[in-house]
């Protein structure tokens, strides 16, 4: 399994943290979405950065940032089927999970604030309800603004998979907005 | 375009995916269809909330440590070319310029430290272990319970030779072994079984002035003990008590009778 390669070429690390590192943002992000779990998430990531490195010759896909996140990708659903054989259920807790919503350096008025904060917070939660094949693609799209075919690359599922998963998904994702009392009580 | 059409491409519409044409088809009806026109609404509003929600960053902390472990990669992939080599070429570079053999290994094959993740790689290597489809058909590279099948086989496949000890009297029943290049580094897994519970061992070669005790935690839910003895590094992980298989660790630790 080493590289054919010989992977210590001058620049070799230079030229991947300049490719593929510069995305570890994006890839923590969707780790972040994917496992709920930020010591995880740490965890998965640099493994799956380190995986990167060593298989940087084999880089394929549309674009690094692509390459890069599917790795990502795959290591959290190794971690969360992990999980799972062990018995541990996937549950979400909104307190522990919740995280920060908005820029603090947001220049709005006090009240705007707290009313997009608020309207960012419901749509956390409704996100983080929708199940893990429209989470992805939404995170992908929405937060990190890949292309369709680079989503394509990421989950690995053909371009029209992912239109309608995408349509799907904010579908269901604006539904759980309008309802937020059927939401708690679920 | 009629409305189930539509509902097809409304979000690569508002994505910007359409080739021209379809996107001015879809304008269109957007314009004389007001039920796809509050979908289309409805999506778009969706978006525009996305840009309040804040992005999870990656920490300073994991960024260092994945440029250290970046670093520490690229040297173990130095220090690890000369073992690539074939057993027979590594006999005749040997033979054949063994002064300088020794001297480039000195500061070449120096022995890196386990990275600071090395529980890590062996959870991931006995998760991988553990993965065996059926009974009797396993992801093992060799299975036997004979520890004199088990240990030779090692020998070509990894420049150093593993403990492999017989513990049935103890009730630990060696079901096989495996190699493993997990993050680069070349180990060896043995496997062994008690009561259902499967323990995995991973030896990977360490520094050799690196001597370490073992030492018990618990991670992601796995019992691990780690020790480092002789210029070996040794993790053994399973979902047993962490004091029994500290007591596993102690029988492996004892030196074979």
């Amino acid at each position: 399994m080493q590289n054919a390669r010989n992977p210590n070429e001058p620049n070799q690390r230079e030229r991947f943290e300049a490719s593929v590192l510069v995305h570890l943002d994006a890839a923590y992000n969707l780790a972040r979405w994917l496992l709920r779990d930020a010591d995880a998430a740490d965890d998965v990531v640099q493994d799956a950065s380190l995986r990167a490195f060593r298989f940087f010759d084999a880089m394929q896909g549309p674009t690094p940032r692509a390459w890069f996140m599917a790795i990502v990708r795959n290591a959290c659903l190794d971690w969360i089927g992990m999980k799972k054989r062990r018995g541990v259920e996937e549950c979400y807790d909104e307190a522990v999970h919740g995280g920060s919503v908005l820029d603090a350096a947001d220049d709005a008025s006090p009240e705007s604030i707290v009313v997009r904060a608020s309207a960012a917070r419901e749509l956390h939660a409704c996100i983080s309800r929708l199940p893990r094949e429209y989470r992805e693609v939404l995170i992908l799209r929405e937060m990190e603004e890949l292309s369709y075919r680079e989503i394509s690359a990421v989950v690995e599922v053909p371009i029209g998979t992912v239109m309608s998963r995408l349509s799907r998904g904010r579908n269901q994702l604006a539904r759980l907005m309008r309802a937020p009392e059927q939401r708690r009580s679920s | 375009m009629n409305c189930t059409h539509a509902a097809k491409v409304l979000d690569a519409y508002l994505d910007g995916e359409l080739d021209a044409a379809t996107d001015a088809q879809l304008a269109g009806h957007l314009r004389s269809c007001p039920e796809c026109a509050s979908v289309h609404d409805a999506h778009r509003a969706l978006r525009a909330a996305f840009a309040d929600l804040q992005r999870h960053r990656a920490s300073d902390a994991l960024r260092r440590s994945v440029t250290r472990e970046l670093a520490a990669l690229e040297r173990a992939a130095l220090s690890a070319r000369p073992r690539i080599l074939s057993w027979s070429q590594a006999a005749v570079l040997a033979g054949a310029a063994a002064s300088l053999a020794f001297a480039s290994a000195s500061w070449l094959a120096r022995p890196q430290p386990l990275p600071s993740d090395d529980r890590q790689v062996a959870i991931a290597r006995h998760v991988a272990a553990l993965e065996a489809p059926a009974e009797g058909e396993t992801r093992l590279g060799i299975a036997s319970s004979d520890r004199h099948v088990v240990k030779p086989w090692f020998a070509g496949k990894i420049d150093f030779a593993p403990p492999v000890r017989d513990l049935s009297e103890h009730g630990y029943v060696l079901v096989g072994g495996r190699t493993d290049a997990r993050l680069g580094q070349l180990g060896a897994v043995l496997v062994y079984r008690i009561r259902g519970h499967q323990i995995t061992l991973s030896v990977t070669r360490v520094a050799a002035a690196r001597e370490q005790v073992p030492t018990a935690s618990t991670l992601h839910g796995f019992a691990v003990v780690s020790w480092a003895s002789a210029g070996l590094g040794f993790a053994t992980v399973s979902d047993i008590e962490p004091r029994e298989l500290q007591q596993f660790a102690e029988l492996i630790r004892a030196p074979a009778r």
